[in-house]
């Protein structure tokens, strides 16, 4: 008897150990609650005669950004404001678990009705139909025409529109202007040729300075930023074997083997990189625009410039949508609900664009807020001659060869090898151009 | 009377059972299916395109694209190497730490604790620490190294092909030794004293006290212990994560971080829940193995 329970007892036991390794490598985190401002407890206390034509409808929302966070709150409340009958249910879950947790919400057709997620993503998960057609729903509000059309693009699959762009961002050249001025770097680095000739002037491996600091991690943004590299030498994803394309690999190759950028740089995300830069151990970093925000609390003079170009000017656009999903049951409301928050004014109120992030809304680039803004208007600027990732729904898979190829080429290996091996395996990835 | 007395025993019998019936619900909900589920998914070609409609059923193609797959083989070799050295290193420096602490010494009591708060860190704080602590620039390891004249140049434990693997070893055994440690020292403290003394009446040293009474008796412990730490050390996941994602290239992608990147990153779910099958299976074994032992413990 005791043997049969000392058995079951070690068997649940294994199944423990077990379980974990056999089905996932994360465990699922309970989503945050929202917490329940008090507005919308006065908002519930109110006598409900209003609602009383319309039937009342619940939105709900899924978001990765701090649930603390006031802007979202703010617009749920002033919607619910104007429209009583209509509440918006907001979750937030961490970023890192956001996909999963919305590929087994897709998987039980329990999504919300409308998410965010990168624009990168869109396209995928338009083919994966977790993301609505909303074309002709957006054609009836004549809403289409208040975005850019390059905003669109990257949520545009096989012609049809599955999201609508919260906001984009750019990636810029940041430089330490006191390093500069002490190392007699007087010009702005423009083209690559200067960017080189700028670490080699600032580089002091005495006291640990490198002349940049670039992000070269194993997740999608050491992709991001390689693909700007590889599209100022005028190449792309489809021809990786081509002479232009080595040269990217080999400019960056070189500034590692020079000891003008740290190869630790293939440890780096973009916040890494950007930190080195903010700790005065790099005299250049190439980073997103959100990075504006944190360089307030920069204890050197910085300045910013566009990306130093190759063979052709190219700058890589990158920024958040939001989209319906294919179980919402009430899309016109959902949609409504978002132009509400897209409308020129409302978007400056809820911040949308907070941070350093572009507005994909051109009415709301005309705001006296925005232009009077130089440096956000810089940016914005860059994003005539940004190009997107759109490399249709395979494109995790490809930024997972292509960050293996990043990291091998930081290492030093032969490019020649590292381009024919990747190129092998994302070809038949890639959509037909 | 006889009746009865069975009636009784029948009662104890379901009584036992009842008790364990909780435990029982739970595994079942929260373990068996999950497992099952999974294996069910193996047999199943779902991506990102499919799995809303469930995907079609391919047989063993899933199994037949992961084991041509240079990268998982080379991953559950990397796991394998991973495995072995965490467990050898552990027990070395847990038991080295078990004897010592097996001797009375002022504070024992204060650092035995302070050894538990290494094991009881999640391992994202210990990776990102490790992290810092191996950092090429800026790391204490580094500096110490340098302040102490082993080396010239700073090395870049993470970042280097070489080292990663040998770093997040290291690190691993930092975390997982004070598991061994304690469960070694409980060991060590049931052990009777009279064999010692005689040993000792007999003229034993201390070394051959160890080897012939020691290590004898505390073997069915190390066994199992060993046991566990191959299954923990085998699906050790969130500290790789952290430290290096699996790089540089591939050099720390264990089996674990191979299946997580198929199945959330690439979202090929049938080749992830291919991949976790096996390693399901090489874990199983072992359990196998360890049902024995442990039965084998308790008619002794």
């Amino acid at each position: 008897m005791k043997k049969a329970l000392i058995i079951v007892l070690s068997l649940c036991m294994i199944f423990s150990v077990t379980a974990c390794g056999g089905t996932s490598g994360t465990t699922p985190a309970a989503p945050a609650q929202p917490a329940a401002s008090s507005t919308q407890a006065a908002e519930a206390a109110k006598p409900a005669e209003s609602a009383v034509e319309a039937e009342p409808t619940l939105i709900t929302f899924w978001d990765w950004y701090d649930a603390e966070e006031p802007r979202f709150f703010d617009a749920i409340d002033d919607y619910k404001a104007l429209n009583p009958h209509i509440t918006v249910e907001r979750t937030t879950i961490t970023r890192n678990d956001f996909d999963s947790k919305v590929v087994r919400a897709a998987a039980a057709n329990q999504l919300p009705d409308i998410f965010i997620n990168s624009i990168s993503r869109f396209q995928a998960w338009a083919d994966a139909g977790i993301g609505a057609d909303i074309t002709d729903l957006v054609d009836q509000y004549g809403a289409k025409e208040n975005y850019f059309a390059s905003s669109l693009e990257p949520l545009t699959w096989q012609g049809k529109l599955h999201g609508l762009p919260m906001y984009n961002n750019v990636w810029m050249l940041y430089y330490n202007m006191d390093m500069f001025e002490q190392k007699g770097v007087t010009e702005v680095p423009a083209t690559w040729e200067e960017f080189r000739a700028a670490c080699e002037k600032t580089v002091d491996k005495a006291n640990g300075i490198y002349g940049a600091a670039l992000t070269g991690n194993k997740s999608e943004e050491g992709s991001v930023n390689f693909l700007y590299w590889l599209w100022q030498a005028d190449a792309d994803l489809y021809d990786l074997r081509s002479d232009n394309s080595k040269s990217a690999f080999s400019m960056i190759q070189n500034l590692v083997k020079d000891g003008l950028v740290s190869g630790d740089m293939l440890n780096w995300n973009q916040a890494d990189s950007f930190q080195q830069f903010l700790s005065g151990r790099a005299a250049m970093t190439l980073n997103g625009s959100w990075q504006l925000g944190p360089l307030n609390d920069a204890t050197f003079n910085w300045g910013m410039a566009e990306l130093p170009v190759g063979k052709k000017q190219h700058g890589i656009m990158g920024g958040e949508g939001i989209g319906i999903s294919t179980d919402c049951t009430h899309p016109e409301e959902a949609l409504k609900f978002i132009l509400f928050m897209h409308e020129p004014d409302n978007y400056l109120k809820y911040k949308l664009n907070s941070g350093g992030n572009l507005a994909p809304i051109p009415a709301v680039n005309e705001k006296d807020v925005i232009k009077s803004n130089t440096k956000i208007s810089e940016c914005a600027a860059t994003l005539a001659y940004c190009k997107t990732r759109a490399y249709g729904p395979n494109y995790p898979e490809i930024s997972s060869i292509l960050q293996e190829a990043v990291q091998s080429n930081i290492l030093g290996n032969n490019i020649d090898e590292i381009v024919d091996t990747a190129a092998a395996k994302i070809e038949p990835l890639l959509p037909p151009r | 009377m006889i009746k009865n007395r069975s009636f009784r025993s029948r009662l104890n019998e379901f009584t036992d059972f009842a008790f364990v019936i909780p435990t029982l619900l739970f595994v079942a909900i929260f373990q068996v299916y999950p497992v099952i589920y999974n294996i069910l998914l193996s047999f199943r070609g779902i991506t990102m395109q499919n799995f809303r409609s469930g995907g079609d059923f391919v047989g063993l193609q899933n199994y037949a694209a992961i084991l041509s797959d240079p990268d998982f083989t080379t991953a559950l070799l990397t796991s394998l190497i991973f495995t072995i050295s965490c467990m050898t290193g552990d027990l070395i420096i847990g038991f080295s730490l078990a004897l010592l602490f097996k001797r009375k010494f002022p504070l024992a009591g204060v650092l035995r604790g302070m050894f538990l708060i290494v094991w009881m860190l999640p391992a994202v704080v210990s990776g990102t620490l490790m992290r810092w602590i191996l950092a090429p620039d800026t790391g204490i390891l580094n500096y110490a190294l340098k302040t102490l004249g082993f080396i010239q140049d700073n090395i870049a434990f993470l970042s280097t092909e070489s080292t990663a693997l040998p770093s997040v070893i290291g690190s691993n055994i930092w975390c997982g030794t004070p598991f061994y440690f304690i469960m070694l020292l409980s060991g060590l403290t049931s052990l009777p004293d009279e064999c010692y003394e005689a040993a000792k009446i007999d003229g034993a040293s201390p070394f051959q006290a160890f080897r012939c009474i020691t290590l004898p008796l505390m073997k069915p412990k190390i066994l199992v212990l060993l046991m566990l730490g191959f299954m923990y050390s085998f699906k050790v996941f969130d500290l790789l994560y952290v430290m290096t994602g699996g790089g540089p290239i591939r050099a720390t992608t264990v089996a674990p971080i191979y299946i997580f990147e198929k199945s959330f990153m690439q979202f090929k779910f049938g080749i992830g829940g291919a991949a976790s099958c096996v390693m399901l299976l090489v874990i199983s074994v072992l359990a196998v193995f360890y049902l024995i032992q442990m039965r084998k413990e308790e008619n002794l």
